[in-house]
């Protein structure tokens, strides 16, 4: 699955370790959903596109589709 | 070895305090729990702790050590962050795994003639281990 939380976390100046502090979850694995090693629970997924305000699809996509 | 050292202390940073605290506090009960079996066991063995009742209350307090061993796990299972949890399914997997084929290799074995060397929770703690340090790796 791919995603768009490094942009999204860029766009806001968050530090990985603030963006874990938000959701509540390391900072390992912030950083391993950023780099695709791994991909979250639909629940942290939830979580993560309501703390960015956007819908679920806008941060993540199925591997082979790009973001618009 | 610089670079796995670098690499495991951001590890140990990257993880949320309550999964550091939680594993600490298994870590404690693990080293609890393992020097109670080494000295119930040399004890026994030599003779320092007579048969009987005081035999019985030492194997007693290295079972209550060992609950608590286990609880603590539980806790930092059920606390932990979801990757977290994720790498220790695997390391369990891999230790269970382990330490399965081993005990049946170790019988074969027995059964070939071999001297005694069933350790099945060596075989356990080596594979759990290797599990979790594969995890890390992966998923740093």
């Amino acid at each position: 699955m791919k995603n768009r939380l490094k942009v999204l976390r860029a766009e806001r100046d968050w530090t990985q370790a603030q963006l874990a502090l938000e959701l509540d979850v390391s900072r390992q694995t912030v950083n391993a959903i950023e780099t695709g090693k791994f991909d979250p629970s639909l629940p942290l997924a939830f979580r993560i596109a309501d703390l960015f305000e956007l819908s679920i699809e806008t941060v993540f996509r199925p591997n082979g589709q790009e973001h618009t | 070895m610089m670079e796995q050292a670098k690499r495991s202390l951001w590890v140990w940073c990257a993880m949320s305090e309550r999964d550091r605290r939680n594993q600490l506090r298994l870590v404690g009960w693990i080293f609890a729990w393992a020097a109670a079996w080494v000295l119930a066991s040399a004890g026994i063995g030599r003779g320092w702790v007579p048969g009987g009742a005081p035999a019985i209350t030492v194997t007693l307090l290295h079972v209550l050590l060992g609950g608590a061993m286990m609880l603590a796990f539980r806790r930092f299972l059920r606390e932990a962050d979801e990757l977290q949890r994720r790498i220790q399914l695997e390391a369990l997997a891999l230790g269970f795994g382990a330490a399965v084929v081993g005990a049946a290799a170790y019988r074969l074995l027995e059964r070939a003639g071999a001297t005694d060397v069933s350790d099945v929770i060596m075989i356990l703690a080596v594979g759990y281990s290797v599990g979790v340090i594969a995890g890390q790796r992966r998923y740093a």
